[in-house]
């Protein structure tokens, strides 16, 4: 579909939530927890977080929650009956707000989910919801998705981005079917579009390093001690892969209550050393260091290897919510200028 | 005691838990203990906002946000 | 600072030590662990009020102790784990070199558990008031308000287990929670797991942890975990007249039993 430009004046933004709400959906924003902002339900604009880089948690709950059913099952006298989890119960989600580097995330992890297997619930939930994005005009130190594939208002995955113009109104490119269908709901509230340079709105994110570069790079790098060196802090916890949009990992539990059961994934993360343990008690990744360079190695050699997409976005979350100060961009700056 | 207390101080019911030391000799003791410990429980009727978090439909909670 | 730095490039230097865990600038002006091998590279030691971190966890961490005797530069924290860890036969006398700063700004050399236990005993290892404000708050929630308040908390926990991670008692090499025959705390991320999960975690801290309060620095979610803690610091103080880390020597508290141990929970 070619991009519509319309106008969502600011006031005009609020009655979409409302008219979205009375339609049944959900409507999740970043909004303030304390010192963090992430994104929850919100019923209007003002409970929207004004002024943030990134929410703290990556937008891929929506779609991959940190846990969900898979089936349930009940044990009778005949046997076994199993209830799928399915496309009906799942809510219909608007996400408003989402940064262009979570937007594009959710294509990396469909990657994933519809690579030797296409996994139902993800696509399923997917479906039921609707992407605006919101353009960055300011960025951090950790930033990088300029080096990372993307750009402050790259609009891959995104079903509408709005970009705020000095007016407090929104320049809104409505870009997909679907984005279409959402503004149907009440048509009159996107008006016709002056003409917009939406660059001029847009962070300037400093390249750091090419991503076909650091693609390259990271093959030829495998033995090497700069894991070691770069991970020497690495406490091995999960931090990282659970606020980041793109790490798919998870792993299967089973929860029972007398006869019956609930089967459930939940995430998991590479960084964890029970990750690879075998049952036998051999650990094909022993140490930290190795554990680190799968983490990397995932993002950069096998999933562009594998899906032919990047598992990094460069939104930095991982960087800013470790506790030991792992900074994935200096790292892959590291492994980019390695000799 | 230190278990307890830490119980307590995340917001369990202290009313539904009873520690005791009872000898394997002690049966009138270990009679006594069970049943008023049960009768403290019932007189509390069902634990709901424990019950709230531990079913299995609850762990089918929908995702609301982070 | 300077101090410092001259002590790590002399222990490198004359070999006493081939590795001294300290702290160091990342690239967004933060702070964090860094691990100097190279006198040369000693100059890149800084000790400021943002070194709040327990290094004492990298003391045992597999790939440090590959590279030989290690020292650390030592806060408060970092030396009371370190007697704690002894306490649990983690860590062998004379095998780590402490860089401790004494009240009055000096820097000092303690290899000896002995040593380490004197040093301590300059510092004030209470809770501080500020702390102690925090216990009274919850505690003077009713029932029915204090499971909420948790229950809020708990269910941001995402189960990435950086408050165990970032722990130096947290060595076991496979947690409780990963037991899985029989799977004591659900592994998934629900209420139910979480309320589990970190009731359990504070008690395997009762009488061990030391009050540095890594696990709530590290929690990405910013769940106030150093208030299940200092819980614990508090009534252990209160019931045993016990503090965790104060010597090399001292016994587990939960494990030990003295004719004056109250039993007034048993009725």
């Amino acid at each position: 579909m070619d991009t519509e430009n319309k106008l969502l004046k600011k006031a005009s933004l609020q009655k979409l939530i409302e008219k979205l709400n009375a339609d049944g959906k959900k409507i999740l924003a970043p909004v303030i927890k304390g010192k963090r902002v992430e994104f929850g339900l919100i019923t209007s604009s003002d409970q929207m977080a004004d002024d943030y880089i990134v929410t703290n948690q990556s937008v891929k709950s929506v779609a991959f929650p940190k846990f969900e059913k898979l089936f349930s099952y009940e044990v009778t006298k005949e046997g076994i009956t199993q209830a799928d989890t399915g496309y009906s119960t799942f809510p219909e989600f608007v996400i408003l707000g989402a940064r262009p580097c979570d937007a594009n995330a959710l294509g990396s992890i469909g990657a994933i989910f519809n690579w030797d297997y296409h996994d139902k619930l993800y696509f399923d939930r997917l479906e039921k919801t609707t992407m605006i994005s919101t353009s960055c005009s300011k960025c951090d130190d950790y930033c990088f998705c300029t080096s990372a594939g993307g750009h402050p208002g790259s609009t891959k995955g995104s079903d509408i981005q709005l970009t705020r113009l000095e007016t407090g109104d929104y320049f809104a490119e409505i870009l997909t079917e679907k984005g279409k269908k959402l503004t149907s709901v009440s048509p009159d509230l996107f008006e016709t579009a002056p003409s917009v340079d939406k660059s001029k709105y847009l962070a300037e994110v400093p390249v750091k390093f090419k991503v076909d570069e650091a693609v390259a790079k990271v093959k030829t790098v495998f033995e090497n001690e700069l894991w070691l060196d770069q991970s020497l802090r690495c406490i091995g916890c999960g931090a990282c892969a659970f606020v980041c949009p793109t790490c798919a990992c998870f792993d299967i539990q089973d929860e029972t209550k007398g006869k019956n059961g609930i089967r459930l994934r939940c995430w998991d993360s590479c960084g964890l050393s029970l990750f690879t343990l075998h049952t036998s008690g051999h650990n094909p990744r022993e140490v930290q260091s190795q554990r680190w360079r799968q983490r990397i190695m995932h993002k950069f050699a096998y999933m562009p290897e594998r899906q032919n997409v990047t598992g990094c976005v460069g939104c930095g979350r991982c960087s800013r919510a470790c506790p030991v100060d792992m900074n994935i961009m200096e790292h892959l700056i590291n492994i980019v200028e390695v000799k | 005691m230190v278990f307890r207390h830490l119980l307590g101080f995340s917001g369990v019911d202290l009313r539904r838990i009873t520690f005791s030391w009872v000898s394997a000799a002690e049966g009138a003791k270990w009679a006594d203990i069970v049943n008023s410990t049960s009768e403290t429980i019932k007189k509390l009727g069902p634990y709901d906002s424990y019950h709230a978090v531990a079913g299995l439909k609850e762990k089918e909670a929908e995702y609301v946000g982070n | 600072m300077l101090e410092i730095k001259q002590k790590a490039r002399e222990l490198l230097e004359s070999g006493k030590a081939q590795v001294v865990i300290g702290y160091g600038k990342g690239p967004n002006n933060t702070t964090r662990a860094i691990f100097v091998r190279k006198p040369e590279d000693a100059d890149k030691l800084v000790l400021d009020d943002t070194c709040v971190q327990n290094l004492a966890l990298y003391i045992y961490k597999h790939e440090v102790r590959h590279f030989g005797k290690e020292a650390v530069v030592a806060t408060l924290p970092v030396l009371r784990s370190l007697l704690q860890l002894a306490s649990e036969n983690q860590v062998k006398d004379n095998e780590i070199i402490a860089i401790a700063i004494t009240p009055d700004n000096k820097v000092v050399e303690l290899d000896s558990f002995a040593a380490i236990e004197e040093h301590v005993r300059l510092f004030n290892t209470g809770l501080t008031e500020d702390e102690k404000d925090l216990l009274k708050k919850i505690n003077a929630m009713g029932l029915e308000e204090r499971w909420a308040f948790w229950n809020k908390e708990f269910s941001k926990c995402i189960k990435c287990y950086a408050c165990r991670q970032s722990c130096p008692m947290c060595y076991c090499p496979r947690c409780a929670a990963e037991v899985n025959q029989p799977q004591w705390i659900p592994v998934a991320a629900h209420q139910h797991g979480n309320i589990e999960w970190h009731i359990m975690r504070a008690m395997h801290l009762a009488g061990r942890c030391i009050n540095c309060g890594d696990c709530a620095r590290a929690c990405p979610v910013d769940i106030p975990l150093n208030l299940l803690t200092y819980n614990l610091i508090e009534e252990l103080n209160n019931e045993f007249k016990y503090t965790a880390g104060l010597s090399a020597s001292q016994t587990y508290v939960l494990s030990t039993w003295k004719l004056e141990d109250k039993e007034t929970f048993i009725r």
